[in-house]
């Protein structure tokens, strides 16, 4: 690919991530308002709107993914392999601690927060792992 | 897998981001193969192999070789 064209690529791309990332943002604020107003039918597009929120990242994200190539799929693929095993074990924990009344059911904000940190974490652990010479 | 490509990209003076551009694949692509952390695939190999003009033995040696 010409690299004017490639570069025309990645600005999109980085638009793209901004706006997805603006989505991510207001999404659950918006959905919240839409809970809070207490209607059935405000709730149910409060939950659609949370969920629908998150989709553009995610598209874009596997967009990203499926561009790079071999080393980068690999990293990313060990990370998410990584995360999902944490994301278990800590749904598992926290399943225990509450089932044996240690702590009250925890916010999914934060489930979902921590779950996001480990991957952040796991992506940039992998990427080191790849760099450094053995 | 152990590799030249350090040695071959050294020689060409060029960089890691390059050679990457070159064979179309990441600065981090580079780095993992040199450091023999990544073994690249059968398209990756001959691209380098057909870019330095040598056979892609003379990169890539088997360990056990």
């Amino acid at each position: 690919m010409e690299i004017n064209q490639q570069f025309r690529r990645n600005v999109r791309t980085f638009y793209a991530w901004v706006g997805s990332m603006v989505i991510l943002g207001v999404a659950p604020v918006a959905a919240s308002r839409l809970i809070e107003h207490g209607a059935t039918w405000s709730r149910a597009l409060g939950v659609i709107v949370g969920v629908v929120g998150f989709v553009p990242w995610l598209a874009l994200l596997f967009v990203i993914i499926r561009r790079a190539d071999e080393v980068m799929r690999r990293i990313h693929l060990i990370a998410i392999a990584i995360t999902a095993t944490f994301g278990l074990l800590l749904l598992i924990t926290i399943g225990w601690l509450v089932h044996a009344w240690f702590i009250e059911p925890p916010d999914y904000a934060f489930v979902c927060l921590a779950w996001m940190i480990a991957w952040l974490i796991a992506l940039l652990a992998t990427q080191r792992y790849y760099e450094r010479a053995r | 897998m152990k590799n030249r490509l350090r040695e071959l990209r050294a020689a060409r003076g060029w960089s890691q981001i390059e050679l990457g551009a070159r064979v179309g694949v990441s600065r981090q692509a580079i780095i993992a193969i040199e450091t023999e952390r990544f073994d690249p695939s059968l398209p990756l190999a001959f691209k380098l192999a057909r870019l330095f003009g040598v056979p892609i033995e003379d990169i890539f040696e088997a360990d056990g070789k």
